[in-house]
């Protein structure tokens, strides 16, 4: 292993020597132990790293945010969530909706005199009727 | 056995199994378990506490309405996890970037540091200062990074969190590791 193939690997798979690939790793150790460079290579990527981690590191995550979510679960659920009290009354208005809409037909359906007519001409298009039906 | 010492050493899938049944206290013990990667992912991405707290409580939220969005067997927990914040954070830098095209977009663009030599801030405003190099890197180069600094995940790990190929994985970290080397080097010969 060259110096850039040690370097290439330490930004493939970082500077912790045990998380490589095993055959990656043992060329790499055997490349530290004959070239210092290689070793001051290694430093400083492991200062990058530090450096990197230290930067995104995150306050804790306590109480106070594990309070806050619970409060979100409790405002959430004790805001309006539909019963079964409710389903029952929007199937029951539902009904009651188709009912009103069927006797609203009814009541505005044409004659008899002219239903028949409908059918009889529905019975021509059928091909089962004849002309005089219509008159 | 005391309840809560009890569900301090349930699995997740069992955590998950009561939280079904609306036990808040396993929702608490898997929201300490798990909250600071959550935070830390989302922290990392957006580099605004505000908004990585939005991200925390949507995940969260998610996963009490939905206990049984996580397959076991599929994946392992954590890795899920992670895959659903990393897709919260980038869902998030879309809608961002969408909005910055609409005429009223109000957007304020993070402010990056201005260029003084790292060596010359205290260490508290270097690493903020690392923290914003961290944030211009492209989104999966830089979810990569944190998943394998600050999560220490492996690059296996990371690519099945992001959907990708190891390879591809590995592309991302070179990428980001580089280029984020390079802008700490110039700014601290």
């Amino acid at each position: 292993m060259t110096r850039a193939e040690f370097d290439e690997a330490l930004l493939r798979f970082g500077a912790d020597l045990d998380r490589w690939p095993q055959k990656l790793a043992a060329s790499a150790r055997q490349l530290l132990g004959r070239d210092p460079a290689a070793v001051e290579i290694l430093a400083q990527f492991a200062a990058f790293e530090d450096t990197v981690g230290a930067a995104i590191h995150p306050p804790p995550f306590g109480a106070a945010e594990i309070g806050r979510i619970l409060a979100a679960v409790e405002a959430e659920e004790a805001g309006w969530r539909p019963t079964w009290r409710f389903w029952a009354a929007s199937a029951g208005a539902s009904l009651l909706s188709l009912a009103a809409g069927a006797m609203v037909m009814l009541a505005t359906l044409p004659g008899r005199g002219d239903l028949d007519i409908a059918l009889s001409v529905l019975g021509l298009v059928a091909g089962q009727g004849d002309i005089g039906g219509l008159l | 056995m005391a309840e809560g010492v009890g569900e301090e050493a349930l699995a997740d899938a069992d955590l998950l199994a009561r939280i079904a049944g609306e036990d808040r206290r396993a929702f608490t013990t898997l929201m300490r378990r798990h909250g600071d990667r959550v935070r830390g992912l989302a922290l990392g991405f957006t580099g605004r506490a505000a908004e990585a707290d939005d991200i925390v409580q949507e995940v969260f939220l998610m996963l009490w309405r939905r206990p049984d969005a996580w397959t076991p067997g599929q994946a392992a927990f954590t890795t899920w996890l992670y895959r659903v914040v990393a897709n919260r954070c980038l869902d998030r830098a879309r809608r961002q970037r969408l909005r910055r095209w609409l005429p009223f977009a109000d957007v304020p663009e993070p402010t990056d540091d201005a260029p003084t030599a790292l060596a010359a801030l205290s260490d508290r405003d270097r690493l903020a200062a690392v923290g914003r190099m961290i944030r211009t890197l492209p989104e999966r180069q830089r979810l990569a990074l944190l998943l394998a600094v600050q999560g220490g995940r492996s690059n296996a790990e990371i690519a099945s969190i992001l959907g990708i190929s190891e390879g591809a994985t590995e592309q991302l970290l070179v990428r980001a590791r580089r280029t984020l080397r390079a802008m700490i080097e110039e700014r601290e010969p």
